[in-house]
């Protein structure tokens, strides 16, 4: 009917309805619609997908930022602290300047030098330098402990000279106390002049052992154990040469002498003064 | 208002939703497709690229307009593009082969989907631009407004054309015969 009439109102020039022609509106193939769906599905998932691709990328891209943000953070200080730990430098002038002054080989051929210089392995720079400190810190050790150890050994070997010697000096005086008394006054002169040589042979014996210690015992002081404890109070604040011997300067010497004869400490002089200071041997009382 | 809740579904990216809108729509875009293109295989892959882009563009619509004219612009919009694509004017295979004898009287036509046939094939005989205001006007029923919304016209040029393209058309079947009383 619509048609007809489409057609009677086109031929007579008349004003048309809209849609008089809907009878000629073409219908979509049935399978249409599904494929329609089937695409609209597929973008769908393609559009989460990428979605997620893109999350997923800004976050990795995040993720990496920050991480680079830290390191660079952090790397400063941790390298700073591990400098502190190794004793790495990072100045190469100034770690190849240690090198030569931990080896003492300032003039040392300028191929070696070179080689520590222009080394880019930072690592073996590293090594070198730990190693060669090392290897002085060994070495100052080591010398230290053989110093100790010949020191302790000559100090025991003195002792036991100085108390052989001692013995031998004792039996040498009474000796010589008895022959004194019996000669007459000039050969006195003679024999004093001879005591002096004796005495200075004596001096110079007890001096002689430590002469490579460059110091010469002018007092020897003879204690018993229960003075001992006295006269090393006294000498607590003057200089200590070994266990036995001490260094007094002429002041102290004379605040000493003044407590030794308090206590009626027996002193005897080996040598005179010459220099300021003056060394006491302590020696003990024969029981 | 179903309308509107259907929008704001296929806004938030409701497959069911977008099912619902195009079982509405298909057959309006395949058709609009269709007597533009004048290739049903053409019309097919053209409705599908619409659906895909309403499915894309949904946000995009602001509510200003019917959907059906938001609808019908994209597919009037994709259909140009195809043809520019083409770019060779596609030859109506059915109508060429189509040939109606002068003498052809509506006396003798019984049939009813004889005169439709007719009527359909001296519209594909016409200009693209007639064509596409009679599909738009005399089939699909569409308004002066939305016409001239879905087309960029004014209202007076769409028409000033629709009467060119009726003009145009009862030449086309004065030329089948199919005149009343002739």
């Amino acid at each position: 009917m619509s048609l007809e009439r489409y057609l009677n109102d086109l031929d007579k020039n008349e004003e048309l309805e809209a849609g008089l022609l809907f009878e000629l509106e073409e219908t979509a193939p049935d399978e249409l619609h599904n494929e329609i769906i089937d695409r609209m599905i597929n973008e769908h998932t393609l559009h989460k997908k990428q979605k997620l691709n893109h999350k997923f990328l800004t976050g990795l891209a995040a993720a990496i930022l920050i991480f680079v943000g830290a390191r660079s953070i952090y790397l400063p200080f941790h390298n700073l602290k591990k400098s502190e730990e190794t004793g790495y430098l990072k100045d190469k002038k100034e770690l190849s300047k240690n090198i030569m002054e931990d080896r003492g080989v300032a003039k040392q051929a300028p191929g070696v030098t070179q080689y520590s210089l222009s080394n880019e392995n930072t690592t073996t720079d590293k090594n070198m330098s730990s190693a060669n400190i090392t290897n002085d810190r060994l070495e100052t050790t080591k010398k230290n402990i053989s110093q100790a150890t010949e020191k302790s050994l000559a100090e025991k070997t003195n002792d036991v000279k100085l108390q052989q010697e001692r013995k031998e000096k004792d039996t040498s005086e009474k000796n010589y106390s008895y022959d004194k008394k019996e000669k007459t006054q000039v050969t006195d002169f003679k024999n004093n002049d001879i005591n002096d040589e004796v005495l200075n042979n004596n001096s110079n014996k007890t001096s002689s052992d430590f002469s490579d210690k460059s110091y010469v015992v002018n007092y020897q002081l003879y204690i018993n154990d229960e003075e001992e404890e006295k006269v090393r109070l006294i000498l607590a604040g003057s200089t200590k040469l070994s266990d036995n011997i001490f260094s007094l300067t002429e002041e102290d010497f004379k605040n000493f002498l003044e407590e030794v004869n308090r206590d009626n400490i027996q002193l005897e002089m080996l040598n005179e003064v010459k220099e300021d200071k003056v060394v006491i041997e302590i020696l003990k009382k024969q029981p | 208002m179903e309308e509107m809740e259907l929008i704001e579904r296929c806004k938030n990216k409701d497959l069911l939703a977008f099912e619902k809108l195009f079982s509405i729509y298909e057959n309006k875009i395949y058709n609009l497709s269709y007597y533009t293109l004048k290739n049903k295989e053409d019309a097919r892959d053209v409705t599908q690229d619409v659906c895909l882009k309403i499915y894309k563009s949904i946000e995009k619509f602001q509510g200003n307009s019917k959907i059906s004219t938001w609808i019908y612009r994209i597919t009037y919009n994709t259909c140009i593009d195809y043809l520019k694509k083409k770019k060779a004017e596609i030859s109506f295979e059915e109508a060429s082969k189509f040939e109606i004898d002068n003498e052809y009287r509506v006396e003798s036509i019984v049939e009813k989907n004889e005169i439709k046939n007719i009527i359909k094939k001296c519209i594909l005989r016409l200009s693209n631009d007639h064509r596409t205001i009679i599909i738009l006007r005399d089939i699909n029923g569409l308004s002066y407004q939305e016409i001239s919304e879905i087309l960029g016209l004014e209202i007076g040029t769409v028409k000033s054309r629709i009467n060119r393209a009726r003009e145009a058309l009862k030449n086309e079947l004065t030329k089948t015969g199919i005149r009343r009383g002739c």
